[in-house]
């Protein structure tokens, strides 16, 4: 892949404008955000600089501590679910056929519906006293129970919500990447003999690495930051179990109108999600010289 | 001999359309209801116990929803998306091709800052992003929300570009150079028609996340000529109650013409190396 | 050198565009106004603005009025933002919730100087809730004139009520409502699923709304709040967590999921026939009307119960007020609708195409106001204007009943005591402050 260009400047040709458009529509309000942060902004008014005093409000603040355990708990089980779902869909309707082109569009409908809707009414039905799962899953056998009133359940219909969506974004990428891969390859390796599943591991797998990685990553930071799920759906109980950073941030800045501590906590999750991008890095790294 | 292997390939039918059916209703059902709820009259919505089906359907919302202008929040999110996609798609091809095939310093910079920009929690930025575009003249127009949304979905869009490009074989565009084309020309001819499942996986994730934002969309506009539809359904969660009827219908509205776009460009979302040898 | 010509160019350009066009406008001045409200729909309040509007611009054909619509969750915020960027809005409308921030962030004009100072003393107190039309007064200063109030009140079903031989005038004390809601509890079809409570509120953190039922309950024990500090943990607060709890727990007249349930749950529950009794906002009072399959003529309004029975329950004053932007270009202009948006005829067609409480006594006394379909409101001025109650506007009160509906989850799901909750409650509380 090394080319060499004709010019050392022609391959930031290509990059300006992305740069450009990154630093100026996301650099600079996020530099003005930690300006904030080291201020007292309440009501959105730039005070005195208190320097790193709201970085310890945050830290110390046991919202915000619980917020991070329900955050670690909502995201790796929701990492684990989609990306499993996602694969599975991707791997089972990647032939070209009517029914899993159809197939295909209704798995998306899920993640195409505006976030707000989707968790609206998935509450809806999640509702005890309305009746809908009773009516539905009732006559199969499932108990009447209050999904949103016990810290668990509620965690789970969260996770729920998740994977219903999301799974869509994991199958499109994850077969986005798999159509990339040569069919001749398995033609090859089916001559020689290979089985499915050595097929997958040995030729379908090593090449999906990148489009897993993406997917990885970019569902981590998806559900490490998101708010519409919990804001919506549980609202952050019972009992907080479900306030997420997303939701806690989002209350502390624009209903609570305390925008020092809130941009605080953002920089925060940037740099938790930072960390967590590096790890799953690693972790991707070794698997290539192991592998 | 043929009876029970023709059996075992009928059940395999029936096994993959059991598990298409389960796929439909678990993906489909809240959907479903949310139809469901926005065919129903207003005093059948909240009866117990629910109905499935309605008894007495109706258009009504559907009626009110047009007669109060939401065309107008259509056609908003329409051009916003449009631009977007095709501002953020053009972009991105150009980035994540110079990222696939050049070595060049600071290469490594901007990896590392697309993948920051994408951890950042929008939230956060919406108060400074606000009072930038006021000084840009932006806040209000249709124009600011295409910059921002392109510039909240280039990394990730890079980023597919970037890994897809990464599995195409260098050979193709050589040989386009050889014969006399420029790279630009080669990335054009050759590449992208080679990139069309990567090319479609980013539009899709760019066109959904700017078509349903309303995070930013409430924040940055407050005029009814820059509304978009998120922002005119949200309103249904309004201070005098909860209008579930146009509400649903209003979601039912929006899902439509991203569905349609997605079916439209299947055709695209191939194997792109399906059928043929490498070619040379 | 070429760049900062360019530059140069460019906001001399700019510049000139952007004086040029009000220029051409001067003839007219135009008064934005951000509200909830959508002067082009057809709700009653609507129809009322739109009205209004009209009138006003013919009274004043130098004046127009420009509505922008906004969502009402996202109001302040975003009046706030704008408000340091310059583009705000010459007339903002906010509510209960944000009324605290509005003062202290600065953003508002004062009144006094913009019109009331030239009220009489009769004019002033026509606004018979004290409470809502002082709310926006600090350092005598005044930032906001109310358009209509709202509160939290207690609906429930009369048809209930007579099948289970229940009299509402005998519900004085919350002892009384929990025997009436024991008696209103039932499961009729027997398969061991209530179908319906006997009572109902949101105690979710999210979209509260609806609940004063412990306003109600911690002002009969004295100040809640003292100088922006929380008294919760008193004897009336964990006396009240400890309601909830029991109403869930003990007397089973409630169920456990409400602690999941908001407000426009709570009422949708309560159309759908679900609960004998529940709190919610006031204004819900037609729109439940007309979508409830059990008859409207069945809706009725308890007054609150207190702890005793010689103490009348306290009503709480909410509801959504006006204040003009203090750096407005146009503040005159923007008092002049401001005042006419609070004028008897304006108050009577909210009354009355608005179907709002009348925030005036000379109105609520019309002959007009008098027919049947207005009874209802009755017990609402009668509570407003014996005992009328709002949250202290010096404070930071964003989220304070969320607190408490947090302490009650605390309680039952969370394994702690009603007082060490409450004790919780007061340090959220200061947090914001």
């Amino acid at each position: 892949m090394h080319i060499n260009p004709r010019s050392s400047w022609y391959p930031y040709r290509f990059v300006l404008p992305v740069l450009a458009i990154e630093i100026l529509f996301v650099g600079v309000p996020l530099i003005i955000g930690v300006y904030y942060s080291l201020h007292k902004a309440d009501y959105f008014q730039l005070t005195e600089f208190v320097g790193l005093q709201n970085y310890w409000t945050v830290i110390n603040s046991p919202v915000v501590r619980e917020s991070l355990a329900a955050t670690a708990i909502f995201s790796i089980f929701s990492l684990v679910i989609t990306f499993g779902v996602g694969l599975a869909l991707a791997l089972y309707l990647e032939r070209d056929t009517r029914l899993h082109v159809f197939t295909r569009a209704v798995v998306l409908v899920p993640y195409t519906i505006a976030m707000l809707v989707g968790s609206l009414l998935l509450k809806w039905i999640f509702t005890k006293d309305a009746g809908i799962m009773y009516l539905v899953l009732g006559p199969l056998g499932v108990p009447d129970i209050s999904v949103l009133s016990d810290p668990t359940s509620a965690m789970a219909a969260l996770v729920y919500n998740a994977v219903w969506r999301d799974s869509a974004f994991a199958m499109i990428l994850l077969m986005a990447g798999l159509k990339g891969i040569n069919g001749q390859l398995y033609a090859a390796a089916r001559v020689d003999g290979a089985s499915a599943w050595y097929r997958f591991r040995r030729i379908t797998l090593p090449l999906l690495r990148v489009p897993i990685l993406i997917t990885l990553i970019r569902l981590l930071i998806h559900f490490v930051n998101v708010l519409t799920f919990a804001l919506i759906l549980t609202g952050g109980g019972p009992n907080n179990a479900t306030q997420t950073m997303g939701l806690a941030m989002y209350r502390m800045g624009f209903v609570d109108f305390r925008l020092g501590p809130a941009n605080a906590l953002a920089f925060l999750v940037l740099l938790f999600n930072l960390v967590l991008i590096f790890i799953l890095l690693r972790l991707f790294r070794q698997k290539r010289v192991a592998g | 001999m043929s009876a029970p292997w023709k059996r075992r390939a009928r059940l395999r039918q029936w096994v993959n359309v059991a598990v298409v059916v389960v796929i439909c209703i678990v993906a489909l059902f809240p959907i479903f209801w949310g139809l469901s709820t926005s065919l129903k009259p207003a005093s059948d919505i909240l009866e117990y116990p629910p109905k499935l089906i309605p008894t007495a359907p109706t258009l009504e919302h559907y009626r009110q929803l047009f007669s109060t202008g939401i065309l107008k929040y259509i056609v908003n999110s329409t051009i916003v998306s449009t631009f977007t996609v095709v501002l953020c798609v053009v972009l991105a091809a150009l980035a994540g091709y110079a990222l696939a095939r050049f070595e060049f310093r600071g290469k490594a910079i901007v990896l590392f800052l697309i993948v920051a920009v994408m951890s950042i929690p929008l939230p956060s930025l919406m108060v400074p992003t606000f009072t930038f575009l006021a000084l840009l003249g932006l806040n209000n127009t249709l124009l600011g929300l295409i910059l921002l949304y392109t510039a909240y979905q280039l990394p990730l869009a890079v980023w597919v570009l970037y890994g897809y490009f990464q599995t195409i074989p260098t050979e193709f565009e050589n040989a386009a150079m050889i014969d006399g084309y420029s790279r630009l020309q080669a990335l054009r001819r050759v590449v992208l028609p080679l990139s069309r499942p990567g090319l479609i996986a980013a539009g899709l994730f760019t066109l959904t996340f700017a078509w349903n934002d309303f995070v930013v969309a409430v924040v940055m506009n407050s005029s009814d000529d820059a509304r978009t539809l998120p922002v005119a359904i949200y309103n249904y969660l309004g201070f005098f109650g909860r209008e579930w009827g146009p509400l649903t219908a209003a979601a039912m509205v929006s899902i439509v013409p991203v569905i349609l776009v997605f079916i439209i460009f299947q055709k695209y979302f191939l194997s792109g190396m399906t059928g043929g040898g490498v070619k040379g | 050198m070429r760049k900062s010509l360019v530059r140069l160019v460019s906001r001399t350009l700019l510049a000139v565009l952007a004086t040029a066009l009000p220029l051409s406008a001067f003839a007219q001045t135009v008064v934005t106004m951000w509200t909830f409200l959508d002067p082009a729909k057809t709700s009653g309040r609507e129809v009322a603005l739109k009205a209004m509007i009209d009138s006003f611009e013919k009274a004043n054909p130098g004046i127009k009025v420009k509505v922008e619509p906004q969502v009402f969750s996202e109001l302040t915020p975003k009046f706030l933002a704008a408000n340091n960027t310059g583009a705000a809005p010459d007339i903002v409308w906010v509510n209960t919730d944000s009324m605290g921030a509005l003062i202290k962030s600065g953003a508002a004009a004062d009144l006094n100087e913009l019109f009331l100072k030239s009220w009489s003393k009769e004019q002033d107190a026509d606004f018979f809730v004290r409470a809502g039309w002082d709310a926006s007064l600090a350092h005598g200063k005044r930032y906001a004139v109310p358009l209509f109030f709202a509160t939290t009140s207690l609906f429930y079903r009369k048809d209930q009520f007579k099948e289970a031989g229940i009299d509402p005038a005998s519900i004085k004390t919350w002892d009384q409502l929990v025997e009436a809601a024991t008696k209103l509890t039932k499961d009729n079809d027997k398969d061991g699923r209530i179908d319906i409570w006997g009572f109902g509120t949101p105690l979710s953190t999210e979209r509260v709304g609806g609940t004063t039922a412990f306003t109600s309950m911690l002002i009969a024990g004295g100040k809640v709040w003292d100088n922006c500090k929380p008294n919760y943990a008193s004897d009336v607060g964990v006396r009240s967590v400890q309601l909830h709890v029991d109403m869930i727990n003990k007397y089973h007249v409630m169920p456990k999921e409400v602690i999941a349930n908001n407000v426009d749950d709570i009422v949708d529950q309560f159309v759908a026939g679900r609960y004998a009794i529940a709190t919610m906002p006031f204004a819900r009072y037609s729109t439940v009307q007309t979508q409830a399959k059990w008859g409207a003529d069945n809706l009725g309004v308890l007054p609150w119960p207190a702890w005793s029975a010689d103490k009348v329950g306290p009503q709480q004053v909410q509801g959504w007020w006006a204040a003009v932007w203090a750096k407005s270009k146009h503040p005159k202009e923007a008092g002049q609708f401001l005042e006419w948006m609070i004028n008897p005829d304006a108050v009577r067609a909210w009354a009355i195409t608005g179907g709002q409480v009348p925030t005036r006594m000379s109105v609520w006394k019309e002959p007009a106001m008098r027919a049947p379909k207005y009874d209802y409101m009755k017990a609402v001025v009668d509570g407003w204007a014996a005992n009328g109650f709002m949250v202290p506007t010096e404070c930071n009160t964003a989220r304070f009943d969320a607190d408490w509906n947090q302490a009650v989850q605390r309680v039952i799901v969370g394994g702690k005591t009603a007082k060490e909750a409450m004790q919780e409650a007061e340090k959220s509380f200061l947090s914001r402050q």
